[in-house]
């Protein structure tokens, strides 16, 4: 006769835990770990608010070389993000939806700038645009400077920004369901109706989310400006280089800008955060 | 009246086809998974090219490779419904039909009339102001075949319309894609995956089976399965 067989027996020890305790020391892990990595990355960004009074800050604002970084920035990365959405746009659409030998090779060299040290990228614009450079001599010859003018800082924030939306606009573009765009032609619509009208407003979410991070990418843009186009005040010096200048020689108005950079850029996420969450339902 | 003569040239297969089929009459195209209907839709509609052979619709040559014929997709007037419908979700009921008569730079009275008249023939009177994004499928296949019609086509290509529709759906679908069909009196093609769907609403079926022919007849006598591969012509 088979002998019953028993189930193993736990002997609970002294020193063992309940679930309840264990699935709060659980918790504590975790709320320390979410703490800690918040912490790392908040303290900084906070430092900046504590080390200034808003008075000292709405004084600094008034400082022209504040004023003139500012604006300096705010024009140069909208007329770089404007460059890039109408070149890019329309790139990444033939570009997605075409095949041609060299496809993998135009792919990576998109990529690449997001990879390349911003000096790196600054250095080869200024091979290449510079007085001496590859271009740069021709357009010398004809009168036209580039590198360290205001061109300079466009050419390099285009350069450096320009892959956070192309990549977005390439993506979106090969999800599309094409049975739009093929119902809308079969209607009447022509190619061009028919990316204005179907294509750009089911993909204008994600457009826009690229977009934003391009002018995010662009306004913070620091190693590949500083090489290509210098650090001349009111003519190159954007935001970044004038936090730069500040930290050497005017600590306040480095706070400034500094802050200022901050807010834009939460404002710049938090944008991004929105449009993502109301989603691209169509794409 | 249309008259197609496909070859084409396919990843697995070459696809073969010879129809035709009479202002009036419904040709219901039946076959297995990938065995290229849908293929012979968009080669007839001019998203494809054929290799050889040509698409004539009501006496004009829609596409003939060899005399380097190939109208634009814009201009060919075939009314095609998606598999999926296509409605455009960003646009209401409205503006999806309107947008075929918008494209062909109609009249703003005349498209407010056919619109309206689209409205009543789909019963979507209810529905115009409603963005195409929260319809139910029922509603998005009345909205394309709407659509697709509006232009006044020369012909009517739908892709398995049934396919994401409920028994009671699928019997409104059919009643409109019938009356549609007789009253504009143009030919149609439709693919379909279900025997009993074809039987009911095509005058005439194809059995397609990689590519080739095999089997055209009265839609009311389509073979459960096909006699070459022995892969079902569609499901019961």
């Amino acid at each position: 006769m088979p002998r019953p067989v028993r189930a193993p027996v736990v002997m609970k020890t002294p020193g063992s835990l309940s679930e309840k305790h264990r699935r709060l020391l659980a918790y504590l892990g975790a709320a320390i770990l979410i703490l800690s990595v918040t912490l790392y990355l908040a303290l900084p960004v906070a430092a900046l608010f504590f080390r200034t009074t808003p008075e000292l800050f709405l004084a600094s604002l008034s400082n022209p070389q504040v004023i003139s970084a500012l604006w300096l920035s705010l024009t140069t990365s909208v007329i770089s993000l404007t460059v890039v959405i109408l070149v890019g746009t329309p790139f990444a659409f033939v570009h997605s939806r075409s095949n041609y030998p060299g496809k993998v090779i135009v792919d990576t060299l998109i990529d690449l700038p997001l990879v390349l040290p911003p000096a790196v990228a600054g250095f080869a614009l200024l091979v290449l645009y510079g007085r001496m450079g590859l271009l740069g001599k021709y357009f010398h010859m004809m009168g036209i400077s580039i590198a360290f003018t205001t061109l300079a800082v466009i050419i390099a924030q285009i350069f450096v920004a320009s892959p956070f939306y192309i990549r977005q606009a390439k993506s979106l573009f090969e999800q599309f369901d094409q049975n739009y765009e093929y119902t809308a032609r079969t209607l009447g619509a022509s190619p061009v109706r028919t990316f204005l009208t179907i294509t750009l407003p089911l993909t204008a979410g994600g457009l826009l989310s690229g977009a934003v991070m391009t002018f995010g990418r662009a306004l913070g843009e620091f190693g590949a400006t500083i090489m290509f186009a210098g650090n001349l005040p009111g003519v190159t010096q954007t935001m970044p280089l004038a936090v730069y200048v500040g930290m050497e020689s005017n600590f306040d108005m480095g706070l400034t800008i500094s802050i200022l950079l901050v807010i834009i850029s939460f404002i710049i996420m938090i944008s991004v955060r929105l449009i993502t969450r109301r989603g691209m339902p169509h794409a | 009246m249309l008259e197609a003569v496909i070859s084409k040239k396919l990843r697995d297969f070459t696809l073969d086809l010879t129809l035709s089929v009479e202002p009036g009459k419904i040709l219901v195209l039946m076959g297995g998974n990938g065995s290229g209907k849908s293929t012979t839709l968009n080669i007839i509609a001019g998203l494809l090219d054929p290799d050889t052979g040509y698409v004539r619709l009501s006496g004009s040559t829609l596409c003939e490779p060899a005399k380097e014929i190939c109208i634009p997709i814009e201009r060919r007037r075939i009314g095609y419904v998606f598999q999926n419908a296509a409605v455009f979700p960003h646009l209401t009921v409205h503006e999806n039909i309107a947008y075929g008569l918008r494209a062909q730079g109609l009249p703003r009275q005349e498209i407010a009339e056919r619109v309206s008249q689209m409205v009543g023939l789909m019963h979507l009177d209810e529905l115009a102001g409603v963005r195409a994004s929260n319809l139910s499928g029922g509603q998005k296949q009345r909205v394309a075949l709407g659509r697709a019609i509006a232009i006044q086509p020369s012909l009517l290509m739908m892709d398995e319309p049934f396919s994401s529709l409920d028994i009671e759906s699928t019997a409104a679908v059919k009643e409109l894609i019938r009356e549609v069909v007789t009253m504009m009196d143009i030919p149609c093609i439709l693919v379909t995956h279900r025997v009993a769907d074809s039987r009911e609403i095509g005058n005439n079926a194809i059995v397609l089976c990689s590519g080739k022919k095999e089997w055209e007849g009265d839609s009311g006598f389509i073979p459960d399965t096909c006699s070459v591969c022995h892969c079902p012509s569609g499901s019961p």
